[in-house]
């Protein structure tokens, strides 16, 4: 068993051409996804994915999420340079675009294992949490 | 890249040792994972063990996560069969407990692939889609 996908929403007409490609402009530039549209059960949504084995499936619903903290879908990269390399990246998307919100942290040290890590959320309901795990 | 965890948090004061007690036995009877305690960033924290790399961590929030629809976090299961196991020990949970919420739903067929899938939610802000996809 292994997480493979999360559904999003949005309130209703939320969903429209101009945020679908706003959402692909920053996601497919900085971390690579591709995103499509797609219908689920007679609904226009919109995928986006990271590789064929996980997507993000966003939907409008009636009844949307609300996450004003900061609740966040864990994105571990392989490498601490390649956290470093998201951070810049978003960044320099963040200089022309005040959404992109970004939230430096600390590296968290535990008994062997330091997790190097940032947060970053652009126009969708919740944050990523970008990062590595080294172990020590 | 993976997806190998996700932060959910709920209000203030709701993280107490009868929900975690709560929380670890439904999710550990029904898929096996297992719970403990642990400080992140010098916050209390539930985590619950996954398997395959994967954790849900639990914190208390001054602004906690509020999902009242169909946002959800899928779990891939190897075969129909395992869905339809987790599906039973969901169902006869819920005859002892009426918090457990189960949405069953139709297989959904695409071209060369068909998803086999319910959702259930006990005590945390979000379902999970309980899904196997079968190539056809």
């Amino acid at each position: 068993m292994r997480f493979n996908h999360m559904e999003l929403t949005f309130p209703m007409g939320n969903l429209t051409t101009a945020l679908r490609e706003e959402i692909d402009a920053f996601y497919g530039s900085i971390f690579g996804w591709k995103g499509f549209d797609t219908d689920v059960v007679g609904q226009s949504c919109h995928l986006l994915m990271p590789d064929p084995d996980q997507f993000i499936l966003l939907a409008e619903s009636e009844r949307p999420m609300s996450s004003p903290g900061y609740d966040h879908l864990g994105l571990l990269q392989d490498t601490r340079q390649e956290v470093d390399d998201l951070l810049e990246a978003c960044e320099r998307y963040a200089e022309k675009d005040d959404r992109v919100s970004i939230k430096r942290y600390e590296d968290l040290v535990y008994p062997g294992l330091i997790v190097h890590a940032f947060y970053v959320k652009y126009l969708l309901p919740i944050y990523f949490d970008v990062q590595s795990m080294e172990r020590s | 890249m993976r997806f190998d965890h996700m932060e959910l948090t709920i209000p203030v004061g709701s993280l107490t040792t009868t929900l975690r007690k709560e929380i670890d036995d439904f999710y550990g009877s029904i898929f096996g994972w297992s719970g403990f305690d642990m400080d992140v960033a010098s916050r209390p924290c539930r985590l619950l063990m996954c398997g395959s790399d994967q954790f849900i961590q639990l914190l208390e929030s001054e602004r906690p996560m509020h999902s009242p629809g169909s946002d959800h976090l899928g779990l891939l299961l190897e075969t129909r069969k395992d869905v339809d196991d987790a599906l039973k020990a969901c169902e006869r949970y819920a005859e002892s407990d009426d918090r457990v919420s189960i949405e069953r739903r139709q297989d959904l067929a695409y071209p060369n692939l068909t998803v086999h899938t319910f959702y259930v939610n006990y005590l945390l802000p979000i379902s999970f889609d309980v899904h196997s996809q079968e190539p056809s």
